[in-house]
């Protein structure tokens, strides 16, 4: 009796003690019903435990107590806790997780849940970026992320793109933020010594590699990167491994872009050209007192003379010289792994045709990503990859015999062919600088190919459940060969009787990086985060050039040369860096964070060199308490703001030395010269910013809205001061001045239709920046000119209390309608006026006129408009871009509008609109050939307004039920179109200009449709 | 246990690997010195003297423009058309801030600041010799620094200064500046004749230290001397002038050139008459499409060419009723004279000037820049010689003939003739002999004399309207001097105040 009561008793008890059951269940997604497989389903607060789903999305736990709270979790939904309660059987629907709350972004040195992440980043995801039809992931960039302008730099393929994250705070220091692929910084932007061809270094990454990109905006997201970081930091991470089994993944492109996506101050017609350079001659022999008949024949003598009629009638030289141009690209890529090893391995090939054709790139990458576990608490990744981009390209500058856009558009009468009526070609130069490139492109070349390896090597250690170590080397090594080859036929080589140059060029950067994570949990509430590092940073880059002229004919070799000659040269810089961060959490509602850098540069005296950067950071997330629990309609809200400090330095590596710089060689002896004359307290440019920011969603996360406010203050900016030349130096490098930048970021986005076959997404970004000088040390103005090319196609001045991209020059006031005189408000009271225009004083001669800021190049906002529709396996996604209120400068017109100083250049045709008698009212003077005013004015200065379909995809998911026959898991069919539409307050010229607000003569962006194919087995 | 330790020894790695890296940070340039510590040997103040020189070959200075000013303006050449090179210089189209030729301003104060580089590190007592001929090179290359600071600032002067002879130098000149300046100095504008005395102190102080051998691209005490008899020329100092030059025509040992090996002497280098070369060397100061040799060569030739300046109908006329003249050897066809524009045909039109054509060397663009040579100082003298005081009409007759005998169809001057016949017939052989070198406005407008220019017309009509200019000028044309550029003027605005009068 007694021993039975005693195992009942047991019994019981160890039933009650123990309460474990066997609970068992299935996991479904909330869009459709299906099963979500690989599913994590932890047993909340007991460690060890917990199972994963299977390919039907049960699982199974044998043991567990009856009170226990299971925690189910998958990527890309929102995990929810679910008491057992008793239950045999838990089935449970999971949801989509709209809003990314779960999301984990890659931020500085680890990675951060969105939703609770106090810095300002936002993120583009793989999707985003694996359809962009260039070689380039850059362009995936584009009004994607609020605050983020991005301007190409050439429709050139291969050239390099300028990025600004909330506005422009250097003068003269770079203002492109820094890269990070993987945790490291690489080298970016230009890679080539050719001059005026861009060969973009980010060219050598496979978009298709991509995972997402995350873009740190304010300081407390980026000044662990400190002092690079003051301009934002672009961080890539590369795919990895996934446990499952091996996926193979197949890719095929083909795009093709047959126009130029705006117009691009057309060419005025061949009888129209004629007519205006009639005119231009026939009004100065008017002016100087001849009769009509004499002014005729003047005319038509020059115009018999210099354009004559061809018999043939006219030549189409832009569709001799310009294509449809063709995107190629062939991707594999496998993933897989197991619980020890994981792997992610590409190969991709892509060829990108620019219009012109002597333009292309090709490229040839590989990458294999690896995750290995060492030993229980080890593990080790390594990213591998290494990449080949040839790019044939031309001079993108104002250069007349180099530039075949500008040749085309303004030296290239259709008037003249390329062959003389007897067949035979035209060697001689037209007039002006025109040239029959069609001939003689047979003599040239220019190559550039970057070759980049890159090993990443990551050691993660786990000490113990609270501390992990990192150890991070990265080796990034880019090779560029240039070739630049130019026979004796040519026009360019003749004086050389043939060159041939060959550029070598190594960049080396090793990174060493260690750091200590502490993470710990105290009382359950209070989370603490620690981070302690040191990183070092070796940057060498190593030039070298030779040449060879006096070739013989067909021969391309310095080698064969009769003449050689060349140089070499190396520079270098490191950084020494001290690392830490403080974060901490209550019970997940408040967040606090902390950092500091301190972080020394080779590129300083001793004395300057060490720089600190720090921030700290805070948020709220309101939602989660007791008081809003009940307000069903509100998702989520949150608070977050950041106040930090973040560096940039100079872009000169020895900026700070006065330097007496050999290579000044006389008589083949040695020479020397002082070159350069330094500010030897040269200090770091600082970034102080601040930012406050909430977010929220409603109705079921159906609704977000985001708002960020941000205030960019950058003082100690480098800038070359002008100084009086009878110093022997024209300038002075020094620490000058201020820019302020302010303004507001808005998202807005929500699901217009959201039900079980169709969604709609509807998203909108505004961002608005007001950017101003704040200060300039001795309060003098700074003229400066845009750096393009070295052209200085526009002139802007640095003045306090202005935007510092502002435009600066005469004050066009228009035409008088009674003699066709051009006018400019002379904006003085010193020039005796030429008459009242529009109640202010005017001048017909443009010297006696003051310089003015006639406009500004910052938009009064801007942005991106998305729309996403899915439907069954289609989808539809259109990614609009827009501009309201910014200025542009058409440079091109100088040449191409100009009165008749340029005796034989072609005509836009907005010179048709000009002055011809009397009473006319035309926006152009009357056409005389003599030396009229071209140089800068606000004459060619536009508003610059825009809205552009930037991309649009088109793509089709293949049913999975019809897939699953041919053992294939996903196909995808698409078409996507690049710039198909756009909308501009102006129509003479593509209004995605230059970062400095200019249209100039580098290559146009074209229209492009591209189609693909995408099967994962 | 063993995870502490781990942890404890990584720790310490990370503070050992910041603080004992220090150095690591510092790293050099490749291809240049910090310039306080550039100069501490002979070896390295010829090393700046080398690259003063090469300053000296820019395209803004002697390697082109330097010279093309003086001949655009001197009204001997003229443009054919608009719209090439430096057409502004024949049309004074300058404004200060369009048209300025900033570049002058620019690269003669850079040639300034080479030369006192060297003159301040060597009166430091920086540079250390170690013998006698290490100490007599040194005074060599302080001599040649010295020269070139005196040539440089003489050149500035005649580009933004009036003539000295029009207000005895009381007009704004150029700042003089004989120490390294301050970074942030603003100079302001000294006199034409404070600059004048600057100069001449300076050749006077070189001369004993440079030595007489001649050689080639180096300037000895001879080019000291020509340059100084140059400067007393343009002041007005005619004994002293006279004196120099009779010192270098008498005691040099340079010969003038015969009439046969005249035309010779322009494709070779080092002639008997070169006083000094500035050596113009492949892939080294060569300017190819750039040099004097494209700037004249006519336009329809080669696709490179420029053609921007041919003679001018005024100076082909002072040849035209001579045709054994040996100077016609130095003119080509020009681009309207070669029929290969046959709509633009003038028969026999010599306006193609070929003294940079080729000296030898490949590429043939790279052709010494002849800078002194002994003609220009006979005719220094003869010039000089006529407006003494009391003139030496025997050595002026003597020494202009030795140059007019070039032209074999004229009778030679005598003592007889009156003095301003003879001064007329040497700034008539100032302008025929020295065409192309950098001459003929300075010397038209330092004697008080007038400009014409007849229009660059061709085919009945100006290739180029200058109504700005007018088809006369003289030394009260206020634009006859270039403007103190705006870039000057933004940096400096106390020199705004000083600009030339017109601007």
């Amino acid at each position: 009796m007694k021993k039975t009561f005693l195992v009942v008793l047991s019994l019981l008890l160890v039933n009650m003690a123990l309460a474990q059951i066997k609970v068992t269940g299935k996991v479904t997604s909330s869009d459709d019903g299906s099963p979500i497989p690989f599913a994590t389903v932890q047993v909340k607060g007991v460690k060890g435990v917990g199972a994963t789903t299977d390919a039907d999305g049960k699982y199974v736990f044998e043991k567990v107590s009856k009170d226990a709270i299971l925690v189910f979790s998958y990527i890309g939904y929102t995990t929810i806790e679910v008491p057992v309660n008793n239950r045999s059987v838990v089935d449970v629907i999971i949801k989509p997780d709209a809003l990314n709350l779960e999301e984990v972004m890659v931020v500085a040195y680890g990675t951060a849940k969105k939703s609770t992440f106090t810095g300002s980043a936002s993120t583009v995801k793989a999707d985003a970026i694996k359809d962009v039809p260039t070689a380039s992931f850059e362009n995936a960039l584009i009004g994607n992320i609020p605050g983020l302008q991005m301007t190409p730099g050439s429709g050139q393929a291969g050239s390099t793109v300028n990025i600004r994250i909330r506005g422009t705070g250097s003068m003269s220091a770079s203002n492109e933020p820094l890269y990070v692929i993987d945790g490291v910084p690489v080298v970016s932007g230009d890679a080539t010594q050719l001059a005026y061809v861009s060969n973009n270094a980010m060219n050598s990454i496979n978009p298709n590699d991509i995972e997402s990109i995350t873009v740190l905006k304010d300081a407390a997201a980026s000044s662990l990167y400190g002092s690079r970081a003051a301009n934002g930091v672009i961080m890539i991470t590369t795919k990895s491994g996934k446990k499952g089994k091996m996926q193979m993944n197949f890719k095929l492109n083909y795009g093709i872009t047959p126009t130029f996506a705006f117009n691009n101050n057309e060419k005025a017609s061949p009888a129209d050209q004629r007519m205006l350079r009639y005119e231009t001659f026939y009004n100065l022999k008017i002016v100087e007192g001849k009769t009509p008949a004499e002014a005729d024949a003047y005319a038509a003598g020059q115009l018999a003379s210099n354009l004559p009629v061809d018999p043939r009638g006219t030549y189409d030289w832009e569709k001799a010289l310009f294509r449809a141009a063709t995107f190629n690209s062939y991707e594999v890529s496998i993933n897989g792994g197991n619980d020890n090893t994981k792997y992610y391995s590409s190969i991709n090939y892509t060829k990108e045709e620019g219009r012109s054709k002597q333009n292309d790139l090709n490229r040839w990458s590989g990458r294999i990503n690896v995750n290995q576990k060492i030993s229980d608490n080890v593990d080790l990744i390594s990213n591998i990859s290494f990449s080949s981009v040839t790019k044939k390209g031309f001079n993108d500058s104002y250069s007349n015999g180099g530039n075949y856009f500008l040749m085309e558009r303004n030296l290239l009468f259709n008037d003249w062919f390329p062959t003389a009526l007897d067949g035979s070609p035209v060697t001689t130069r037209y007039r002006s600088y025109g040239y029959n490139v069609l001939y003689f492109d047979q003599f040239r070349e220019m190559i550039s190919t970057i070759n980049k390896t890159s090993l990443n090597e990551t050691l993660n250690i786990k000490f113990n459940d609270n501390l992990t170590g990192k150890a991070v080397f990265s080796y990034d090594e880019t090779r560029v060969d240039d070739h630049d080859w130019r026979s004796a036929e040519h026009y360019e080589g003749s004086s050389k009787s043939g060159y041939v140059t060959e550029y070598r060029t190594k960049i080396k950067k090793i990174i060493s990086s260690n750091t200590l994570n502490y993470n710990r949990t105290f009382s359950e509430k209070h989370n603490l985060g620690l981070l302690l590092g040191v990183e070092a940073e070796m940057n060498k880059t190593d030039n070298a050039w030779i040449q060879g002229s006096n070739l013989p004919s067909g021969m391309k070799t310095v080698g064969s040369a009769g003449k050689k000659d060349g140089s070499a040269s190396f520079y270098e810089s490191r950084v020494l860096s001290f690392i830490s961060r403080a974060e901490y959490n209550y019970d997940n509602k408040y967040y606090l964070s902390g950092s500091y850098r301190k972080d020394g540069s080779s590129r300083f005296a001793p004395e300057t060199r060490w720089g600190d950067f720090w921030s700290v950071s805070g948020s709220w997330r309101i939602k989660g308490e007791k008081f809003m629990s009940d307000i069903n309609w509100l998702s989520n809200l949150r608070l977050k703001a950041s106040y930090g400090v973040n560096g940039t330095w100079p872009d000169d590596p020895y900026g700070y030395m006065s330097l007496f710089a050999y290579g000044q060689n006389y008589n083949t002896k040695p020479g020397g010269v002082v070159s350069t004359v330094a500010d030897s307290e040269l200090k770091w440019e600082t970034n102080y910013t601040a930012n406050f920011g909430i977010e929220s969603s409603f109705l079921d996360n159906r609704l977000t809205f985001n708002v960020d406010y941000f205030n960019r203050k950058s003082t100690n900016l480098l800038q070359n001061v002008p100084i009086s030349s009878v110093t022997g130096f024209t300038s002075i490098k020094t620490n000058v001045g201020e820019i302020s930048n302010k303004g507001f970021e808005f998202e807005v986005r929500g699901d217009v239709i959201r039900d079980k076959e169709v969604r709609w997404t509807l998203g909108m970004n505004l961002s608005t920046i007001k950017s101003e000088v704040t200060a300039l040390y001795g309060g003098n103005d700074i003229i400066w000119y845009d750096p393009t090319g070295n052209d200085s196609q526009a002139k802007f001045v640095y003045r306090v209390g202005n935007s510092p991209k502002s435009f600066y020059g005469k004050e066009w006031a228009g035409v008088d309608p009674e003699n066709g005189n051009a006018m400019w408000y002379t904006n003085n009271t010193t020039t005796t006026p030429y008459k009242q225009w529009n109640g202010r004083p005017v001048t017909t001669n443009s010297s006696l006129a003051n310089d003015v800021i006639t406009g500004c190049v910052d938009p009064d906002f801007f942005g991106g408009i998305s729309s996403s529709l899915t439907w069954k396996g289609i989808s539809l996604d259109l990614n609009f871009v827009y501009s309201v209120g910014g200025d542009a400068y058409n440079s091109m017109e100088r040449y191409m509008n100009d009165d008749g100083y340029f005796s034989w250049r072609t005509m836009g045709v907005q010179a048709l609109d000009r002055w011809q008698k009397p009473g006319d009212l035309a926006s152009n003077p009357r056409r005389i050939y003599d030396t009229g005013f071209i140089g800068y004015q606000s004459r060619w200065q536009y508003v610059n307004n825009y809205l552009r379909l930037k991309t649009l995809t088109l793509a089709y998911n293949l049913p999975q039920n019809l897939l699953k026959k041919y053992k294939v898991s996903n196909v995808r069919v698409y078409f996507s179109g690049m710039n198909l539409w756009t909308m501009a307050s102006q129509n003479n010229f593509d209004p995605e200009v230059s970062t400095y607000g200019v249209n100039s003569w580098e290559m146009p962006l074209g229209k492009t449709y591209t189609f693909g194919l995408e099967i994962s087995l | 246990m063993k995870n502490k330790i781990l942890f404890l020894s990584l720790a310490a790695g990370l503070m050992l690997t910041l603080t004992s890296c220090e150095g690591f940070l510092n790293v050099k340039p490749s291809t240049s010195k910090e310039s306080g510590k550039s100069m501490s040997t002979v070896s390295d103040a010829q090393v700046a003297l080398n690259g003063t020189y090469r300053r000296l070959t820019s395209s803004n200075y002697y390697g082109r423009r330097m010279l093309t000013y003086a001949d655009m303006k001197g009204g001997d050449f003229g443009v054919p058309t608009l719209g090439i090179s430096d057409d502004a210089l024949y049309t004074f189209a300058h404004e200060k801030d369009r048209n300025n030729y900033y570049t002058f301003w620019a690269t003669l104060y850079d040639v300034i600041l080479q030369s006192n580089n060297i003159l301040t590190n060597i009166a430091n007592g920086n540079v250390v010799t170690s013998s006698t001929a290490e100490a007599t090179t040194l005074n060599d290359i302080k001599g040649q620094a010295l020269m070139i600071r005196a040539l440089a600032h003489f050149d500035l002067c005649k580009l933004y200064g009036y003539p000295y002879t029009k207000d005895n130098g009381a007009s704004w000149g150029v700042p003089v500046v004989t120490t390294i300046l301050d970074p942030f100095a603003k100079p302001v504008r000294n006199t034409v004749a404070e600059v004048y005395t600057q100069v001449i102190q300076d050749l006077t102080a070189a001369i004993p230290l440079l030595p007489t051998t001649k050689r080639l691209g180096n300037m000895n005490q001879w080019a000291a001397k020509a340059l100084l008899a140059r400067v007393y020329l343009y002041k007005g100092d005619w004994t002293n002038a006279y004196n120099t030059a009779k010192n270098i025509i008498e005691t040099a040992g340079y010969t003038l050139y015969s009439n046969t090996n005249w035309v010779g002497s322009w494709a070779q280098p080092n002639g008997s008459e070169s006083i000094f070369e500035l050596l113009i060397v492949p892939d080294e100061s060569d300017l190819g499409n750039s040099s004097p040799r494209s700037f004249y060569r006519p336009r329809n030739d080669v696709r490179t060419d420029l053609g921007a300046a041919v003679a001018s109908d005024i100076f082909l006329n002072m040849f035209k009723l001579y045709p054994n003249d040996v100077r016609w050897g130095m003119l080509g066809l020009d681009e309207f004279g070669n029929n290969k524009t046959p709509s633009r045909y003038i028969a026999n039109r010599m306006g193609w000037m070929k003294k940079f054509e080729s000296d030898g060397k490949n590429p043939v663009s790279a052709v010494n820049i002849k800078m002194f040579r002994l003609s220009e100082v006979y005719l220094i003298g003869a010039e000089a010689a006529a407006k003494l005081p009391t003139p030496d009409l025997t050595n002026a007759v003597k020494w202009l003939n030795d140059i007019r005998k070039r032209n074999p169809d004229l009778a030679p001057l005598t003592i007889n003739d009156p003095v301003n016949t003879i001064i007329a017939e040497v700034m008539l052989e100032r302008r025929k002999e020295l065409i192309g070198e950098g001459h003929t406005y300075f010397d038209i407008l330092r004697t008080g004399g007038t400009i014409a220019y007849d229009g660059a017309i061709f085919f009945g009509e100006p290739s180029v309207p200058a109504n700005g200019r007018g088809t006369t000028v003289n030394w009260n044309y206020t634009k006859c001097v270039l403007p103190i550029p705006i870039e000057e003027i933004n940096a400096n605005p106390g020199i705004g105040q000083q600009q030339n009068p017109g601007y």
